[in-house]
């Protein structure tokens, strides 16, 4: 294969995507922007009893109720106060449109498919496999994380039940 | 001993435990798949000297070529194998017992020798072996034998030593939580200063301390502390680490609180050690320095393989020196 077409090949499978980044316990995580359908201010969430401890409540998003998920709780990071920063991610995940509230959503980036490195796997716990890659981004590294594994399966009929 | 002295003491202490934890690796306290193994080793081993047993009487250079798989597991079945009762395996069912057979039979054969099998101070063997001529003449059993008989080299061992020490080698001397490590030069893939924070991952277990980014590398730091020393003497230093010590060819760090100086060693100032056992991340250790040498990548493949969730160090043992 000659230099160009290499180099084209090269192109093609390198795929650029876009992540929009938010903050979580001091560190950026990405998730793809495809899943993501609007990010919303912090607003009154309602508590629903008897719901998953990962469940903050619902909200009434233009006459449609969304769950809320406490994302800190999921990842397992310590809980934190509400701020002016404190925003709802409002996502599409296994069919499901849920809301993901994390401390502040920062920007989209384009990430290129060769970019993004496995993270190391020596987690034990569950929420080691949300973790889709690292990559490295303006002298920071970005945390991918994969949405559609927040939650088992048992977990998305849960939260489509509430 | 105890864990009251001072820390330097204590670290010297602990060294000196490792030297012998490494000797007696073979203990009760073994992991529970390492126990099965080494009974599943073991149990071959008494299959194998039972039927063996008959044939003691053998010529001295056959008696020795079967004597290799008893030595199996030495520190463990070394009662077993000489058992004063023993039994031949019954033969008819069990493939690794005809084989087995098979295999006493080609020797009986090749050998000349007939011998009792059951009882040896009766003259008459009381089990005989019918010949089988369908049945290769036990080439596998016969083959495997060796390999079975000795455990086999861990990767990048030779001769008992790592392929790297089979020479004068070069070695690097750094300090963790006051214990002294050495790396082998060769297997050292840099030097990092901690100059900020590593980027945290979730879910990960307590050790693995989090990403850092140097030179275009995302370098996994690891608290090499939790890995080589017990919770007491981690919580009697809490310097905070200064370096990481990156591992060839690997995006692995070990985290350190100083680098010390590089020494050069004969392969015989090592006390190597003879097993994997409960730390496949020590090569051996070296008396005259006072320090642990790592095998360095076989703690890169115990991360990389997944191992890594495991708990660090089986340390039960020398957490018992206080008592």
């Amino acid at each position: 294969m000659s230099s160009p077409q290499k180099f084209q090949a090269e192109s093609a499978s390198d795929l650029v995507l876009q992540y929009v980044t938010f903050r979580l316990a001091e560190e950026t995580y990405g998730i793809n922007v495809m899943m993501v359908q609007e990010v919303l201010r912090y607003s009154e969430i309602a508590p629903v009893p008897g719901a998953p401890e990962y469940v903050l409540g619902i909200i009434n998003l233009r006459g449609n109720v969304v769950t809320v998920i406490d994302t800190r709780q999921r990842f397992g990071l310590m809980p934190s106060e509400v701020s002016d920063s404190t925003r709802i991610m409002i996502i599409e995940a296994d069919q499901q449109v849920v809301g993901i509230m994390v401390d502040s959503v920062a920007e989209v980036v384009y990430l290129k498919q060769s970019e993004i490195e496995t993270a190391p796997n020596v987690g034990n716990e569950e929420s080691a496999k949300f973790i889709q890659g690292v990559c490295n981004k303006n002298n920071e590294l970005l945390i991918l994380v994969e949405l559609d594994k927040l939650m088992s399966e048992e977990e998305w009929s849960e939260l489509a039940a509430i | 001993m105890s864990w009251q002295d001072t820390p330097q003491q204590a670290i010297e202490e602990y060294l000196e435990a490792l030297l012998h934890d490494d000797m007696a690796d073979e203990s009760p306290e073994e992991a529970p798949a390492a126990q099965s193994v080494q009974k599943e080793e073991s149990l071959q081993a008494r299959q194998l000297s039972e039927s063996m047993l008959g044939l003691q009487q053998a010529p001295k250079t056959l008696a020795e070529e079967l004597a290799k798989p008893v030595q199996l597991d030495e520190p463990l079945t070394q009662s077993q194998v000489i058992l004063p009762n023993l039994k031949l395996p019954e033969a008819e069912p069990e493939p690794a017992v005809e084989t087995l057979a098979d295999f006493i039979q080609e020797i009986e054969t090749s050998q000349e020798v007939t011998q009792p099998v059951e009882e040896p101070k009766q003259e008459e063997p009381q089990v005989e072996i019918e010949p089988q001529q369908e049945v290769p003449a036990a080439t596998p059993v016969a083959a495997e034998t060796p390999a079975a008989g000795q455990p086999p080299s861990p990767p990048g061992w030779k001769d008992g030593r790592p392929v790297w020490a089979q020479e004068r080698f070069e070695c690097l001397l750094f300090k963790v939580k006051g214990l002294t490590l050495a790396v082998p030069l060769v297997e050292l893939g840099g030097i990092i200063k901690i100059d900020k924070e590593p980027t945290p991952l979730f879910g990960q277990p307590s050790w693995f301390l989090g990403m850092l980014r140097n030179n275009n590398m995302n370098v996994s730091m690891v608290d090499t502390a939790q890995w080589v020393l017990p919770p007491a003497l981690i919580e009697k230093n809490q310097d905070p680490y200064q370096l990481i010590i990156r591992i060839h060819n690997s995006t692995w760090g070990l985290a350190c609180n100083e680098v010390d100086r590089s020494i050069s060693l004969e392969p015989e100032q090592v006390r190597w050690r003879t097993t994997l056992g409960k730390r496949p991340w020590l090569a051996g250790t070296v008396i005259e320095h006072m320090c642990a040498l790592i095998d360095v990548a076989a703690f890169d493949r115990l991360l990389k393989e997944g191992h890594g969730h495991l708990e660090p160090a089986n340390l039960t043992a020398l957490n018992n020196l206080d008592d």
